[in-house]
């Protein structure tokens, strides 16, 4: 199969053994590959009820068609699992360079079934296929694990692991990959360490086979030429998404103080130019980017080597827990690398206790003593090592805002600012509708990664809440992510405006089958549908409650800074939510019709 | 009369300055002194009049302190 590695690697932890099954055709050319194949395998295979933290639940590492090729950020991998802070749907994606071994050693996915006795590792080697002790790794952080498992196999190894988070069941824990890249979100960390599986290492010799070499070589010369033809590209490189900062502080944007604004004072201390400036070493690429926005940094006040802060970590560990240091931030970051934290959950549930702690609703007897108090690092990084080790308030903490929130009481749950038990990533969105119903319908819970309307929000008026906003919203739905179905980087289109026109054609020339752009958004919103039908079949009573947008957002206008005093009605998220479901063709409930079901193909699952 | 113009982020580039003093005619608005300097107006999302949001097309005022937001990606 032209463009594909052509097997899936089947891995049963419990009884040890592995096995390659054929790429069905029929899988490639309906959900095509990444998050498609993901989201269709844990619809099929996973039992419904399973919980998510059992050895029912299974774990799908997918490269896309694109992986590994001649297309700017090639090496992005598709994470899926049914999630622990959810229940629902997970579905994380990471960058770095693993996608593209996997496909080169001939899997397209890697699907990970049972648990194992005792902590092992997944050595893949081409057709090699091993599980491997990993006791001598168990208890290491992710980025020393992966030096060591470098030195032990060579470098050419490209390796994913799990930090003492994952180990340890935090539902927010991530998988690492590449010393400082994360599929973050959804607690996908947490249902590898339950399965005792420490770490991936995966190497690749073969070829992939591609349908019309000359075609590919010449289409992909033009996607280059487009990246390094940007005007953009000089700003991006130089800060990354680190470049956002100001901007989302001018817009009144920027998560500060547990959402209570969106303004922070102390921004300057954080920005792009500021960061850039004090702590970064050098640019950062992943497999085949022309645009590298990694930044490595590191920090002389702290003395660790990190890779960001990006622009989420700074916005939710800077702004929203009101550290003004960027060597602060760059910190915390690197404890989160290291333990295996997702930093846009751990800020989250961080600077939510913060406010608790600040508002009474929990005190020194619930914190070992500890005064919690915004702007105060130490805090910072001891509740971040208490969340990985589920001591003292980390043992609530690492189950997420919701849950903490529902422990606690007394209110609390006006201040868990999440949607379907995920934490808000770093856009306040209060002044802006439409990023709001981005965070409420996004298909793992509050991720900006599926539909980031905020630009457009601005663009069109940001009080306005109108049916063209709504629409905007689902279309970004369907084109963002169809990078992660595809197994290549969106931020080539996000940041340096690279024409969409130039995807559809390589594709084509790839894997031989010709598709239309539109064929392909076609196969995105099936793939939309099918994560909301397994939300339908995992969480009961699952609708439109829970897409309600969290309650700080209706009940609390923006404190201070240029949206002071804005919110969007609740009424008024009511009628986004009608909007959305009517152009979406589902029921006011939120349930996709018989009719869209068929027009999808999804009638007959 | 006179405004200042200050650029964010991305569009800082496109000006001489951090700060950009500009002399401008009566009535003018955003759009048309972007138009005058030579700065493509859709490179502007957004614009902050004296620290209030406002749009591109709305007439300017002697004094007026204009910040330009720049439409940006973000991830």
């Amino acid at each position: 199969m032209f463009g594909y590695g052509g097997r899936i690697l089947r891995v049963d932890l419990s009884s040890g053994r592995t096995w390659a099954e054929p790429m069905p055709e029929e899988l490639a050319r309906d959900y095509l590959g990444g998050r498609g194949v993901g989201a269709y395998l844990l619809y099929r295979e996973v039992p419904q009820g399973t919980e998510p933290l059992s050895p029912a639940n299974r774990l799908y590492v997918s490269a896309g068609p694109l992986s590994g090729l001649l297309v700017p950020g090639a090496g992005k991998c598709d994470i899926a699992c049914k999630s622990p802070l959810t229940g629902g749907y997970a579905g994380a994606s990471v960058g770095g360079l693993l996608s593209a071994e996997m496909k080169c050693a001939g899997y397209d996915t890697i699907a990970i079934q049972g648990a194992a006795a005792k902590p092992v590792y997944l050595f893949i080697d081409d057709d090699r296929v091993e599980l491997r002790d990993a006791t001598p790794y168990w208890g290491q952080g992710s980025l020393t694990t992966e030096k060591a498992l470098k030195q032990a196999l060579g470098e050419e190894f490209q390796i994913a692991t799990i930090g003492p988070a994952g180990e340890a069941g935090v539902s927010f824990a991530c998988i690492s990959h590449d010393f400082g890249r994360q599929a973050g979100r959804g607690g996908v960390g947490a249902v590898m360490g339950s399965k005792k599986l420490k770490a991936i290492a995966v190497r690749g010799s073969h070829a992939i086979p591609v349908a019309d070499l000359a075609r590919y070589r010449e289409l992909a010369r033009a996607l280059y030429a487009a990246c390094k033809a940007s005007p953009g590209l000089e700003a991006w490189q130089r800060y990354g998404t680190a470049g956002v900062t100001t901007w989302a502080n001018e817009i009144g944007a920027f998560p500060t103080r547990n959402f209570s604004s969106g303004y922070f004072e102390g921004h300057p201390g954080l920005s792009g130019e500021t960061m850039r400036q004090a702590i970064v070493v050098t640019d950062k690429a992943c497999f085949g980017c022309p645009s590298p926005c990694g930044k490595y940094s590191f920090s002389k006040k702290h003395g660790v080597h990190v890779e960001g802060p990006e622009y989420e970590t700074t916005a939710l560990i800077g702004g929203d827990c009101a550290l003004g240091n960027i060597e602060d931030v760059a910190y915390a970051n690197y404890l989160c690398d290291e333990l295996g934290l997702d930093t846009i959950s751990a800020g989250n549930a961080v600077a939510f206790a913060i406010e608790c702690f600040e508002r009474g609703i929990i005190g020194p007897q619930d914190s070992g003593g500890l005064t919690l108090r915004f702007g105060d690092p130490e805090v910072v990084f001891t509740l971040l090592r208490q969340i990985a080790g589920r001591q003292g308030l980390g043992a609530t903490l690492a189950r997420g805002v919701k849950h903490a929130a529902a422990t606690w009481g007394k209110g609390a749950e006006a201040y868990a600012v999440q949607v379907k038990g995920m934490e808000m990533s770093g856009y306040e969105s209060r002044n802006a509708p439409a990023m709001l119903l981005a965070y409420m319908t996004c298909d793992v819970g509050a991720h900006h990664n599926r539909a980031w309307a905020i630009t457009y929000d601005i663009a069109v008026g940001r009080d306005a809440i109108t049916p063209d906003k709504v629409a905007r919203v689902i279309e970004l739905q369907h084109i963002r992510p169809l990078f992660d179905t595809l197994g290549a980087c969106r931020l080539q289109w996000v940041e340096l405006s690279v024409d969409l026109g130039h995807y559809a054609p390589i594709l084509e020339a790839i894997t031989g089958v010709p598709r239309s752009w539109q064929d392909l958004l076609h196969i995105s919103e099936r793939i939309w549908n099918l994560t909301r039908l397994y939300w339908l079949r995992e969480v009961p009573g699952f609708g439109r409650a829970w897409d309600a947008p969290p309650e700080r957002m209706w009940r609390e206008p923006v404190a201070t800074g240029p949206t002071a005093g804005k919110q969007v009605a609740r009424a008024d998220a009511e009628r986004l939510l009608d909007m959305y479901y009517q152009q979406r063709g589902w029921d006011s409930d939120g349930r996709p019709t018989a009719a869209k079901l068929a027009e999808l193909g999804l009638d007959r699952l | 009369m006179s405004v200042q113009l200050i650029p964010v982020g991305f569009i800082k580039p496109y000006f001489p300055a951090e700060t950009v003093p500009v002399e401008v005619g009566e009535g003018k608005t955003t759009e048309q002194v972007l138009q005058e300097l030579g700065v493509n107006g859709d490179l502007v999302a957004m614009v902050l009049i004296n620290g209030r949001q406002a749009a591109k097309n709305e007439p300017l005022h002697d004094g007026d302190v204009v910040k330009l937001i720049p439409f940006v990606g973000g991830g």
